[in-house]
């Protein structure tokens, strides 16, 4: 975690709870706002620019404040939700392995293995996983399953509640990560 | 004279630019509803053939950098 990040931790913690709407909204809102779409293509007339006059400069001051505490917000949120999904796929390696029966050092291959993997790359494997399980329309819009006796515990220590959808996500890309390195050892 | 510090966005909402920070892809133009300060929205301001565009971001990862730079450039200063 660098310098930055630990900051914004810090504000966050202060400045969060004078926020009306709730994190989920605030991220949801914002990246759907934000996020390219053809309609969205405006031409300017000249250059933007910060409104000078009075009110909009009263208004201003007041915005960036918030505007602050809004990104914080949903920086941190992403921040701690990524370090849920790479625990989560840490344990559910580990978990599949012990399955099936791993050696010691096979383990600790696996373990290192999932260690050098940039965790980035690995939250795309997720992502893209994710897209596959959603067009099964076995997930409803919250990414819960519609079959209740496939639904994930929640777990009360969790800091994020990661959906059925997220879980089963993981679930299948650290079965194949596990698959992948049997594959490669058997060769 | 075009008042370019308040955008009319997509969903008829009417937007005051909060701040701008320039960046090698464009300046970011960080938006805030005027009726309500925590819908915050970010786009880009790009040249096009001589005219300036406003566009979206690329994707999730670019909406967090731009946030980042908000955070940095307000916090430091």
């Amino acid at each position: 975690m660098n310098n930055l990040d630990e900051t914004l931790i810090k504000v966050t913690q202060d400045r969060k709870r004078e926020l009306k709407t709730n994190e989920e909204e605030l991220r949801r809102r914002i990246y759907q706002k934000s996020i390219h779409n053809p309609n969205r293509r405006q031409k300017v007339d000249g250059e933007m620019y910060v409104g000078h006059n009075p009110k909009i400069q009263k208004f201003v001051k007041g915005a960036i404040y918030t505007a602050i505490t809004v990104a914080v917000v949903v920086i941190t949120a992403k921040l701690g939700k990524t370090d849920e999904v790479m625990n989560v796929y840490n344990t559910r390696v580990i978990e599949t392995a012990e399955a099936q029966n791993f050696s010691t050092t096979e383990m600790n291959e696996l373990k290192k293995e999932v260690k050098d993997t940039a965790t980035g790359e690995t939250m795309n494997q997720i992502s893209a996983e994710k897209a596959t399980l959603k067009e099964t329309g076995n997930y409803d819009m919250f990414g819960n399953n519609k079959d209740q006796s496939l639904q994930h515990p929640g777990d009360p220590n969790a800091l994020f509640n990661l959906s059925d959808l997220e879980r089963d996500a993981i679930g299948n890309v650290a079965e194949s990560q596990v698959e992948e390195y049997q594959g490669r050892g058997s060769k | 004279m075009i008042n370019n510090s308040i955008r009319q966005l997509e969903d008829n909402e009417t937007y005051a630019v909060i701040d701008m920070i320039p960046d090698d892809k464009g300046t970011y133009v960080y938006l805030t509803n005027i009726k309500d300060e925590e819908d915050l929205c970010v786009r880009k301001q790009i040249k096009e053939q001589d005219e300036n565009v406003l566009v979206g971001l690329e994707n999730e990862d670019e909406v967090d950098y731009a946030l980042r730079l908000l955070v940095q450039k307000n916090l430091e200063a």
